[in-house]
C-alpha cells in the first residue's frame, strides 16, 4: 500500500502520514475504507511496528483515520469538513520553521523574507 | 507494561590497558528494538557480553530484569533471554535437528513447532551436520537455537553478517513480527545500517569506548541539528549531523 524508504532522512512514520494524506486527498482512499493492520504493514514492509502505530495514532488525532474497537483503522467520513483556522495555521507553521532557518543561513533580513513571501502570495492569488 | 529490561550504569572495561568501555550508561525498556552501531573493533561484542553478564566489567554495574547481571545463571533470568553470539557455537558433527533438540532440553518452554516453521521458512536443512552447512545456514541455525524458548529479550551480535539480502529481509520480517505486540525486546549489533533503519526504534553508536549516540531513530532523523545544539545531547558540537540525514550518513559524519 505504501512506498516506504527507511533510508531517507524522513522518519518512516512521517512517510506513512504523508502518503495516507495524499491518498485520501486524491480519492485513492475513500471515507469508510479500511487500512491494513499495523502488524501487516510492519511485516510486509519490514519496518518497526511502533513507527506504523505512531503514524496511525497521529492520523487518528488529525481526524483522518478512525479507530473502532475490534475493527481495522478506517478512513474518516468527516474528511470533507474544513479544519479550524488554528489547525490550518498550525500546519503552515511546520513549513515556516524551515523557511526561517534557510533565511538565517542565507543571512537575509526579516524585511527581505516578508517581501518574498508577500510576492509569492500575490502571484498565487493571480 | 513497560519495565526496564537492561540497565547499564557507568560500565568500564579495559583489555590490555586499552579502554574498550568508558563509563557506559544506558537503559533498554520493554518493546525497544535497539540497534548498536560501531566500527569493527569498537567494542560492540564486549558491550553486549558485559550487559548480559557473560563478561564482568572492571567497574560499574549492569542489571537484567531488575536483577544484577551476575545472576544470569539464575534460571528464571536465563530463560527470558536469547543470545546469538557473533561466532556460532554449533556442534560440527551434530545434525541441526539434534542440536536444536539438545538446546531445547534446557528449556521448559521450548516451542518446537515454531522452530520447525522457521527452519522451513528460512530454508535451514536440519538433517545435515553443522560442518556441512554454508555460512548463512549456520548463522540461521544459530539464531533458531536462541529463539526456541520464546525469550522476552533477544540479543544478537551481528546476526545477519553472513546472510544474503533475501535471507536478511525474511529474518527481519520475522523479528518485526515477533516484536510487533510490544512485549518483546531486541538488542542487536550490526554494521549493516540499512537493516537497522528498518527495524530499530532506538540507536546506540559506540565510538572510542563511549555511547556517542543514544537516541530514538525518529529523533535522529528529524532533529539532527537540535540534538547537536541541545545542552544534554551526546553529539559533539562540532559534528556535522543535521536533520534529514540517513543513518549511514549520520554514522559516517560521526566518524570523520
Amino acid at each position: 500500500m505504501f512506498t516506504l524508504n527507511p533510508h531517507s532522512g524522513i522518519p518512516i512514520y512521517r512517510q506513512i502520514i504523508e502518503q495516507v494524506r495524499w491518498m485520501t486527498a486524491s480519492d485513492q482512499l475513500r471515507p469508510g475504507d479500511a487500512l491494513p493492520s499495523v502488524r501487516e504493514i510492519a511485516v510486509d514492509h519490514a519496518v518497526n511496528a511502533m513507527t506504523v502505530s505512531k503514524a496511525y495514532s497521529l492520523l487518528e488525532a488529525e481526524g483522518i483515520l478512525v479507530r473502532q474497537r475490534g475493527k481495522p483503522m478506517t478512513v474518516s467520513a468527516d474528511l470533507g469538513r474544513k479544519e479550524s483556522k488554528t489547525a490550518r495555521l498550525k500546519r503552515l507553521a511546520e513549513l515556516i520553521g524551515p523557511l526561517v532557518m534557510a533565511a538565517r543561513q542565507l543571512q537575509l533580513d526579516n524585511d527581505d523574507v516578508l517581501a518574498a513571501v508577500s510576492k509569492a502570495l500575490e502571484n498565487e492569488n493571480d | 507494561m513497560t519495565e526496564t529490561i537492561i540497565k547499564l550504569d557507568q560500565l568500564e572495561k579495559c583489555f590490555d590497558s586499552h579502554e574498550v568501555l568508558r563509563s557506559i550508561s544506558a537503559e533498554v525498556r520493554t518493546g525497544d528494538v535497539i540497534g548498536l552501531l560501531g566500527l569493527n573493533g569498537a567494542g560492540k561484542t564486549t558491550l553486549l557480553e558485559t550487559a548480559l553478564g557473560f563478561a564482568v566489567p572492571d567497574s560499574g554495574s549492569t542489571s537484567l530484569f531488575g536483577r544484577p547481571a551476575s545472576a544470569i545463571a539464575d534460571e528464571r533470568i536465563k530463560h527470558r533471554i536469547g543470545f546469538v553470539p557473533q561466532q556460532d557455537e554449533l556442534i560440527e558433527t551434530m545434525k541441526g535437528s539434534e542440536f536444536l533438540g539438545l538446546i531445547g532440553r534446557f528449556y521448559s518452554s521450548w516451542n518446537s513447532d515454531l522452530i520447525g516453521r522457521l527452519a522451513r521458512d528460512w530454508d535451514v536443512p536440519l538433517g545435515k551436520p553443522a560442518m556441512k552447512l554454508s555460512v548463512g545456514q549456520r548463522q540461521k541455525l544459530s539464531i533458531l537455537a536462541a529463539l526456541g524458548h520464546e525469550p522476552e529479550l533477544i540479543v544478537l551480535d551481528e546476526p545477519v553478517a553472513s546472510l544474503d539480502p533475501l535471507a536478511r529481509r525474511i529474518f527481519l520480517q520475522e523479528l518485526i513480527g515477533m516484536v510487533s505486540s510490544g512485549e518483546r525486546t531486541i538488542v542487536f549489533s550490526t554494521h549493516i545500517v540499512s537493516d537497522l533503519e528498518r527495524i530499530a526504534n532506538r540507536v546506540w553508536v559506540l565510538k572510542d569506548g563511549r555511547l556517542v549516540v543514544d537516541e530514538a531513530l525518529d529523533n535522529l532523523k528529524e532533529s539532527g541539528v537540535k540534538v547537536a545544539q541541545a545542552g544534554g545531547s551526546r553529539f559533539p558540537a562540532s559534528s556535522g549531523v543535521t536533520a534529514g540525514m540517513s543513518l549511514e550518513e549520520i554514522f559516517l559524519e560521526l566518524h570523520k
